[in-house]
């Protein structure tokens, strides 16, 4: 082969590395697969199965009050969200434990109620209990979804990604709206840890 | 000594440059002429403040019952008191007392808020005596701490400063900083979050009660 032909050559294999690059760039979604954490739906009393814990919502109640010392007064409905978490692997330290309305957004659970959950530190194998407190507007009651993770929400849900991510349906439509909004009895909340709640606490809306 | 003669030879003359500065000038164009006038102006104008920088502008004025935005929260105070203690949240050292900012605080963004956005800047001065940093927040209704805001949700609060001793005086100066959203922040790595500035927004004198 002359040298020209050589030239050639590689100019073309460049071209064509180059070319293979752009198409590769283009066409494969990058961005989106590194991302997006990896949820699982599951509904009211369903359990979603992740690969590090198993996440159930056992029940819900909205209340405009949440008995305890102190009493914790809501300033729109305490959603309260009574949770069973079982880490399946190793121990594990779970942070992200959010709300989110119909319309997207997000609501985040609140400590000034006693016995509210604010995290949840699993030991394998053994069920965990507990009762996340959201205080929220009317609004937030039409169609929520319970967000359960490892990592917590951070920046623009940087603490989730690629990580198994529990979507849990809560079973509100909006018939039921105004008949949680207007319940006025308060809630006692069971304290969270390994001890099953009581039974009487397991109330669906 | 050197001769008068000889030191004319080394340097030009006053004159002699100011001849030759005018000459240059005028062969200058228009509009050159126009902008070294103008540059003139300018500079004579500095000892009057001419080149300083534009005023601030001042505070908002801030009332009792009318709403300010503080970032994503609209606060509208009902009242400024002095108390010994606001138990059972607070219960300062005898000498110290608590004044409280009653308010009623919205969450007007479209998520989930920290306290700290709020008590990062908000001040309460004007009464001779040191206050605490940054206020705490408690539910008016139920003494609890207040940590996170929900989008929609409004709550009366306590915003409750300690004081070294007793407030002086009659009225209370509260401000708030401007807060602006900050979608890129490349000191601290912390996109899209709210940031506090170094300028008031409002400000106003209120009437301070006192109870024991």
């Amino acid at each position: 082969m002359n040298r020209a032909a050589s030239t050639a050559a590689t100019a073309a294999f460049v071209i064509a590395a180059m070319g293979l690059g752009r198409l590769i760039t283009d066409h494969v979604p990058l961005e989106a697969s590194a991302v997006e954490p990896f949820t699982v739906t599951a509904g009211l009393g369903q359990t979603a199965a992740l690969e590090y814990a198993e996440v159930t919502v056992t029940g819900i109640r909205v209340t405009p009050t949440i008995t305890g010392n102190p009493t914790a007064k809501a300033g729109g409905r305490w959603l309260v969200v009574d949770t069973e978490l079982v880490a399946t692997r190793e121990p594990t330290l779970m942070l992200g434990f959010d709300l989110v309305a119909a319309d997207g957004t997000r609501y985040a659970h609140s400590s000034r109620g006693t016995d509210c959950a604010i995290n949840a530190t699993l030991a394998t194998g053994v069920p965990w209990f507990g009762s996340f407190c959201f205080d929220v507007p009317e609004a937030a009651l039409d169609d929520p979804h319970f967000l359960v993770s490892r990592g917590d929400y951070a920046v623009d849900g940087s603490g989730q990604r690629r990580d198994g991510l529990a979507d849990i349906d809560l079973a509100i439509g909006p018939a039921d709206v105004g008949t949680l909004w207007s319940r006025t009895e308060p809630v006692d909340l069971s304290p969270t840890g390994v001890v099953p709640p009581a039974p009487a606490e397991q109330a669906a809306p | 000594m050197p001769s008068r003669i000889a030191i004319m030879g080394d340097r030009p003359s006053v004159r002699a440059v100011l001849s030759r500065a005018r000459t240059f000038a005028a062969a200058r164009p228009a509009k050159q002429k126009a902008g070294a006038a103008a540059a003139g102006v300018l500079l004579a104008s500095a000892p009057f403040g001419g080149l300083a920088a534009a005023p601030e502008p001042p505070p908002q004025q801030l009332l009792l019952g009318q709403p300010m935005t503080v970032g994503p929260f609209e606060v509208a105070i009902d009242k400024v008191v002095e108390l010994p203690d606001l138990a059972p949240a607070i219960t300062p050292a005898p000498t110290q007392r608590v004044v409280v900012v009653d308010a009623v605080v919205t969450l007007t963004g479209d998520r989930p808020e920290y306290a700290v956005t709020l008590t990062n800047n908000l001040r309460v001065t004007g009464g001779g005596v040191k206050t605490t940093e940054r206020p705490s927040l408690y539910v008016v209704d139920d003494a609890t701490a207040m940590s996170v805001f929900n989008p929609g949700v409004s709550y009366r609060l306590a915003i409750a400063f300690v004081t070294d001793g007793p407030w002086q005086g009659e009225t209370a100066t509260v401000r708030a900083n401007q807060v602006v959203f900050r979608e890129e922040d490349r000191g601290t790595l912390n996109p899209n979050a709210w940031v506090g500035l170094d300028e008031i927004q409002w400000q106003g004198s209120l009437p301070l009660e006192r109870r024991s």
